[in-house]
Parts: C-alpha cells; structure tokens; sequence
C-alpha cells in the first residue's frame, strides 16, 4: 500500500524537492535578469537547465550559491531556507556549484586544487598548523587518497604535480568538478560543464556526471546548450526565458512544448 | 674640490649597523610577504604598524615619568610581545571594516590609516612626547658587557635579530605548507573559489593581516630599542616603499626571497649612500634626492621587467601574467 | 560669534576644496580611464608648482606666463611618463600601474627635491592684503582669485565633457571600464587627452595651493589624501562627484580643529576617516552609478 504510493508519486514527479527555487527575483540596476523565477529539483535526479543566453540562468546559479542576494523570493536546500546564507556556508551544506567561466587556482598545482576543499581540516587552524604537523600529516595523507581516487576517476592523475594552470580547457573544467567534489556534495550545479570542450572529452565529462549519479548518489543541475545531450542526459528540464521559468519537465513534454520551441528554439542562438 | 676619501673609522661596527638593518627590514618584509605574497592583501601602510609596534614596546619598558604615558619598567621581551599584539590589535580594528574592500581601495585606505597613525603620535604629546618622542634603552647593555667585555653590543642585536627571523620564517613556512596555507593561496588566486570551496575567506584574510602586522610590531619594537629613541620621523610612508621594494626584489610569496630583498634593498641604499662621500658635484641634499628618485624608477622597472621577482613565486599576481616585458605597446 | 565661526570655516573650507575639487576632477579621469588609482598625482601638482615658481621667482616672470608654463610643462611630463612608465604595464591590470605610479610619485618628488631643495617656496608679489569679504570674514587676494580660478576651470571642464565629442567618449569610458581596457586608436587617444586634462588640472590646482600657502615636495603627497578622498566620496570617474567631494573634504578639513577632541594636527585624518566612512556605505560614492 505504502510503496504504490509512493510509486505512483515518484510517477507524477512529486518526490520531496532536495532543492526549491521559490519566486526568486535578482535585478542589476535597471536590468531584471531573474523574474520571478521558481523550479524544484528532485533528490537523485540530473536536471537540465536551458534558455537563450541571458535567461538569466548563470545568476539564477550565483543566487542559489549565494554569491548574488536576490530582491525577493526564497532558495529552499534540504527542507532548510538557504536564501542570502554566504557562499562557503551553502557549499559547506553539501550545495556546491561550477563557474560557467572556469575560475583557476592556476599557481596551485592540480594536487593542491584538490586537497584545498575537504572541510574542517586541522591545518586551517594557525595554531595546529604550525604546531601540530603530526596530524595535519596523517589527514593530509587520507585526503589525498580520496583526492587520487577522484583524479584517476576524471584521468587527470598523470597531472598530479602539475600547475594547473598548464591544463588544457577541457581538463580545467574537469579538475573543478573533481575539486568541487571533495567536499561530497549532495548538490552540484555545473554551469555550462562541457563548454568549449571536445567531444572525446565531453563524453567523458558526461560518463562522470552519470556514475557519480549513480554511484554516489549526486544530484546535478546543469545548464547546457547542446540540446540533444540534455534530452539524452537529463531526467528532467528546466527552461528559463527572460528571466523567469518558462516550462519544466521531462525531454519528451520539453521537446513537443510549444512555448519552448517559440522561445528558445525559434530565436535561440 | 676632491671628494673626500671613505671614512669609516670602524668597519666591523659599520657592517654591523648595515647587517641590523637588513634584519629589520627583513622581519617587516616577512610580515609583508604573509599578507602580499601569500593572500595578495595590498598593504601599503606598513611603516604604520611599526610604529605602534615601536610606541608599545617603548612604553612598556621605559621607566614612569610624568612627561609621557606610563612608562611600566617591563623587561624588554614584555615590550616586544606587547608590540606584537598591539600591532595585532591595531591591525584588526583597521581590517574589520577595510578588509571587505576591492584592492585598490584596501590600497589607498592602509596608507591613509598609516599616516593617521602618525598623526596620533605627532599630536598626542601627552602619550609619548608628539615630535620629542621618547628615549628608549637598549636591553641587556650590561649584562653583555660583563660577560663579553669588548665585543661590540651589536652583536646582541644580530644574535636577537637572527633568532626572530629563523623562529618567524619556521612559522610561515609551516603555515605555508600547511592547509591554511593552502587556502591563503587560493584567495590571492581566487577568492570567489575559495569561497565556493566553502571557505570563510574574511576570517582568513584577517588571521594573515593581524599576523603579518604582528611581525612588522615585532619589527618596529627591535628598531625602537635599537636606535635608542623613537619619534613620528621614524615612520614616514617612504619606509612603507622600502620595504615593498624588499619584497618585490626578493619575489613576493617567498619568504627568503624577502630576507634577501632586504638585503638588496640596504646594498642599494648604503652603496648609494657611500657614494656621497665621493661625488663633491651635487649637495647631499640632491644626492639624496638622487638616491630616492632611483628607487622610484627600480619599482617602476621591477613591474616591468620582472614583476615576480628575483626568486618570486608569484606571477598571477600581476593578471597579464606572461608577459611582463615592457613590449605591449599596440601601435 | 559661533556664525561667524561657521562662516570663516565655509569660507576656508571653500578655499581648500576648490583646490582638492580641481585636482580630483583629473584624478577621477585617470582612475576611470586609465582603470587605476594615480598615486603620482600630488607629486604632479607640486611639479606644476615649482615649474611656475621657477618662471615666476627665478626668472621673475608675470604669474599668468608662470601658470601657463608650469601646466604645459606638467602635461609634457606626464605624457612621457605615461609613455615610459605606465603604457608598458597597459595591459597588466590595476596593481602594476598603483605599484608603478608610487615610483613615479618618488622620482618627481625627488626630481624637485634636486631642483628646488627641500625648504618651501612662495610666489613673489605681495597681494597677501585681506579684504572684507562677508562681515567678520577676509579673504586675500590670492585667495579670491583661487577660487575664481578653479571654479572657471572646473566650468571649463564641465563644458568640455558635455558639449564635446571627446567628453562624450570620455565619459562612456569612465563608464564602462572595460570598453576602456580594449584597446584601438581611439581609447589611446581618448586616455592620452585624459592624462593631459588631468594633469593641466593638476598643475593648476598646485599652482593654486603654492599661491594660497606654499610649495613644499612633500606637500603633494600629504594632500594627495584628501583628493582621494573627495575622488572616492564624490565616485570614481565622476568629475562632477569629485567637484561636490573637493568642496566637502575642504569644509571637514577646516572644520576639524572645531571637532571635540582634535585639533589642527588630525586635518588630513577627519577627510580620511570620511572616506572609508563612505567607502563602507556606498563604495560607488554619492555620485558614482555604474556598479562594479
Ligand atoms: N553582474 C552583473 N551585472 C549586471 N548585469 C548582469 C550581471 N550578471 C548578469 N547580468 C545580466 O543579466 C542577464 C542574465 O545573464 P546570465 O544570468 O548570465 O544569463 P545566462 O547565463 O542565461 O546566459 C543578462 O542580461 C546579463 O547581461
Ligand atoms: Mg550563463
């Protein structure tokens, strides 16, 4: 009895929300780049999010992150309000996110880019760090292992002592979802993930996306241009359009829905 | 006229006097080196810790007087630890509001705040004598000289000067190998991907600004004790540059590149300075004035040529990167 | 008594912030245009000054041919300075420019210093004589014709950005810093007429303090503060927020010695502490509208 309904709700789409977008509003001066926006994201799923260039979906990603205060409406992360909480508060609630210009630590090497983001460590503390090298090598031992394992998963581990600035495009993109993934989020919003990457590459970044899913139970949000690997990708979809939420749902009702094919697809790029 | 020949009547107390001087301004670019080279936190208000630093420590240990503030008797590492946390403390009530500031405006606030500094010194005659300042006694004076009579005194103060340079380099290079150092990277990198790394970026910036100007208190304590006496003259904001010279000489983000550029730095300025002796063309007003003027031009040069220093670490600093030769030019 | 007191500071404060005004119309400019903060610019002013002092003293010239030639003089150098020092470092971003404008600031500094001595200097002619200008309340001569003088600049200016094509691009690349990052012609010619406005503005905002007090080599830096400090109260690349900011910079720092607690000494602190005042508030300034 118990488990048909909740089948039947899971058929429906209404499984509880594990992040909610709620008539959320962000202006620049004059300009609205998000308009009374409000979409839900499932726990477990790989959502898309699409819509012409300036739908406003990078500041949609920069409001949930908390990087940008939004005028009006509320993020929900968790059954928590989240909204106007700083960056490294949310990240540290397991809600992390990928900048669509990947941002560099380019004088760090690729092993330093990693064992930066697990949290709590020892070593952050002035005091242990110069005192207390004991520990700090035993932690720094255990996360680099996981920082291996996260570098083989996205072969990157021959780059190991590379500056990272020396990476290609592609690879930068790679090492920011693996850094990011140090800190085991629940959520990751990658913000235009396979951009100006190559196909090989591409299929890996989208291969990684599906078995951390999978294995590691990550949900994603993630905005992407090319459409026939969104519907292929995504589970489900969300399209912005000038700054508010146009339609959401799964491939096959976005592909036949109208208003998306006028206002994406008609005069998208 | 011919110049008159060199005359250094005593060789080793002169070499001395230049070594100490090296040891201050290394201490001042190590505190720096925390702050710019691992944080990338412009600081151009240097001298102004110091100078409280210096104040603190002198009114810590001077004996009371009716003429200036306290006067507390204290043993000289009271007063150098005391200068320590004043410069600490100084430091973070000036980093509470400013820290949160874009670059340029960190920039341009330190340095006001480095001459409010001072101001106070120069106007509140009441604390430490304004324009007199206050005379200042070496320690151990004569514990040195009965125990080593006729070695000269300057040797305690390299003895002590070596002593807090190994201790503070130990310190920052555990700190810069350590995750906090790590993070301190990635904000001088980034700091939008430290903070989407979850990282508390305000209270790491000010933990690196509190203790870098704790070494330049440090500093400013030695300086005090070991010139005798202290005045507002001592902490003009060319001193600030001298020590942003050391730094950018010695590489920014390496904490012996910054001994070193200390060094450089006094090479220049008493090589330079010996030479007045020898050019009777020009008045030593203008020698000095000549002096000045190529230091001016060496900064001007080092962001040109060699923007990450000799032994520098950084080059993202400086957002161009690559290319820092002094070829941009578009037409 | 207290009126009075209140007059004599407006009247003072006005002095002193024409002055600051005029030379943060030129700085303003360069901070917006050239994308960082000039810390050479209280040194040009007091160049300014010592060129007309040297026309004006020691080759006893008529102080109208002093200023003409110590505002040439200081545009010429500060084209070659721009050449030399800051166009190389075009392209490097913000902090090589401020790090090189500081050498920039101790080498003219120093260059007077060779030149000129280290002793402050005064203009010849002696129309020091007060006249009644408000009951209870003189001014010089000199005074007079400074504030005459920079508010005739400063109208100047004002024509200049609204009624001319170069103003207009001037200020749709103070708007828009990175419009004036990319390079081409015509952003080189719109910076180069930038460094030239700002330092014949310069020149005679030091001409003007030199008339009103005196000429020292330090006293470009110590000023060089509280023009900061009007630049960033009135908005960076805003002339008009920098004219609106000089005069209130000018009226705290007269007023200062009134303030419980302070005296004359702390006249550069009270303009300081007003600008990281408003740089906590609104960092974009009263006047400032693009946001960062
Ligand atoms: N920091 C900002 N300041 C001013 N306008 C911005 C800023 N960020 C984005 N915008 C504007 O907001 C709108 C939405 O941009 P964005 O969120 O980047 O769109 P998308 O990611 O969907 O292409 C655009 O018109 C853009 O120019
Ligand atoms: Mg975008």
């Amino acid at each position: 009895m118990q488990t048909e309904q909740t089948e039947s709700e899971a058929s429906e789409g209404v499984t509880e929300p594990i992040l909610a977008v709620e008539e959320v509003t962000k202006t620049f001066g004059e300009l609205l780049a998000v308009d009374n926006c409000s979409f839900e994201i499932e726990d477990g799923s790989i959502t898309g999010l699409i819509g012409p260039n300036g739908a406003g979906k990078s500041t949609m990603f920069n409001v949930i992150s908390g990087f940008y205060q939004p005028d009006s409406g509320t993020v929900r992360f968790n059954d928590e309000d989240i909204t106007g909480l700083p960056p490294n508060e949310i990240a540290h609630k397991g809600l992390v996110r990928t900048f669509q210009i990947t941002r560099d630590l380019t004088e760090m090497t690729v092993m330093e880019n990693m064992m930066l983001t697990p949290k709590n460590q020892t070593g952050e503390s002035m005091f242990r760090a110069v005192f207390d090298r004991g520990t700090i090598d035993r932690e720094n031992d255990a996360i680099a292992e996981r920082a291996d394992e996260l570098l083989e998963l996205f072969q990157l581990d021959h780059l190991r002592d590379e500056f990272s600035g020396n990476l290609s495009g592609g690879q930068r993109k790679l090492l920011e979802m693996a850094r990011m993934l140090m800190l085991e989020p629940d959520v990751m919003l990658l913000d235009e993930p396979m951009a100006g990457v190559n196909p090989t590459l591409e299929n890996d970044i989208v291969e990684r996306i599906e078995a951390l899913n999978r294995e590691e139970d990550v949900t994603f949000m993630i905005v992407e241009h090319d459409m026939g690997l969104v519907m292929d990708l995504c589970d489900r979809i969300v399209v912005m359009n000038e700054g508010t939420d146009l339609a959401a749902g799964p491939p096959s009702t976005i592909q036949n829905d109208e208003r998306v094919l006028e206002a994406y697809l008609g005069g998208g790029s | 006229m011919i110049g008159a020949p060199l005359q250094i009547a005593n060789v080793e107390g002169y070499l001395l006097t230049v070594l100490i001087w090296v040891g201050i301004y290394g201490l001042m670019a190590l505190g720096l080196n925390i702050q710019w080279g691992q944080t990338g936190l412009f600081n151009i208000g240097v001298i102004g810790f110091v100078a409280v630093g210096g104040y603190t420590s002198a009114t810590l240990t001077i004996p009371p007087s009716s003429s200036y503030f306290g006067g507390f008797g204290f043993p000289f590492p009271v007063g150098l630890v005391g200068g320590m946390l004043a410069a600490g403390f100084v430091a973070f009530l000036i980093a509470i509001p400013v820290l949160r500031l874009r670059e340029d405006y960190l920039a341009i606030a330190t340095i006001g705040f480095q001459e409010i500094i001072r101001l106070v010194y120069l106007n509140e005659e009441w604390y430490a004598g304004g324009p007199r300042g206050l005379r200042v006694e070496a320690p151990y004076r004569d514990l040195w000289e009965s125990a080593l009579p006729g070695v000269n005194f300057n040797w305690m103060w390299i003895i002590m000067l070596v002593l807090l340079l190994v201790i503070f380099y130990v310190v920052l290079e555990r700190l810069n190998n350590s995750p906090f150092g790590r993070v301190l990277k990635s904000i001088r990198e980034d700091e939008d991907v430290a903070l989407a790394a979850g990282k508390y970026v305000y209270g790491y910036k000010m933990r690196s600004f509190v203790f870098g100007c704790m070494i330049m208190g440090a500093a400013g304590s030695i300086q005090a004790h070991y010139i005798g006496y202290i005045n507002p003259d001592f902490f003009w904001p060319l001193i600030t540059f001298y020590v942003w010279i050391a730094l950018l000489l010695g590489g920014s983000g390496n904490n012996k590149g910054a001994i070193l550029g200390a060094g450089i730095l006094m090479l220049f300025l008493e090589g330079t300075n010996l030479l007045k002796a020898d050019l009777a063309l020009v008045s030593s007003t203008q020698l000095d004035a000549m002096r000045f003027a190529l230091v001016g031009l060496l900064l001007v040069g080092l962001m040109q040529y060699r923007p990450e220093g000799v032994l520098g670490e950084r080059r993202s600093l400086f957002e161009g990167g690559g290319d820092s030769g002094g070829s941009a030019d578009a037409d | 008594m207290v009126l009075t007191t209140i007059i004599e500071v407006l009247v003072f404060g006005l002095i002193f912030g024409s002055v600051v005004a005029l030379a943060g119309v030129g700085l303003s400019l360069i901070y917006s245009i050239a994308d960082f903060p000039n810390f050479a610019h209280g040194d040009y002013m007091m160049f300014g000054g010592y060129m007309a002092f040297y026309i004006n003293v020691q080759l006893g010239m008529h102080m109208a041919v002093a200023f003409a030639v110590g505002v040439v003089s200081l545009v010429a150098l500060s084209l070659v300075i721009d050449r030399l020092a800051f166009k190389p470092l075009r392209d490097a971003g913000p902090v090589p420019l401020l790090i090189a404008s500081i050498g920039v600031a101790l080498f003219v500094r120093n260059l007077i210093k060779f030149f000129w001595g280290t002793q402050t200097r005064n203009y010849a002619g002696d129309w020091q004589r007060a006249q009644e200008i408000l009951p209870g309340v003189e001014m010089t001569g000199q005074q007079i014709t400074l504030v005459v003088v920079a508010f005739t600049l400063m109208f100047a200016v004002h024509l200049l950005l609204s009624r001319t094509r170069l103003g207009k691009s001037m200020r749709a690349m103070s708007d828009n810093r990175r419009l004036a990052r990319a390079s081409g012609i015509y952003a080189e010619r719109t910076l180069m007429w930038t460094w030239i406005i700002g330092a014949a503005l310069a020149a005679a905002a030091g001409i003007l303090l030199g008339m009103n007090s005196s000429l020292a080599p330090y006293r470009g830096f110590m000023i060089l503060l509280a023009i900061f400090a009007a630049v960033i109260l009135g908005g960076i690349g805003s002339p008009y927020g920098a004219m609106v900011g000089g005069l209130i910079i000018g009226i705290a720092y007269e007023a200062t010695p009134y303030i419980p607690g302070l005296d004359a000494g702390y006249k550069f602190a009270t303009t300081f502490v007003i600008m990281i005042g408003i740089l906590l508030i609104k960092p974009q300034g009263i006047f400032g509208g693009a946001v960062e």
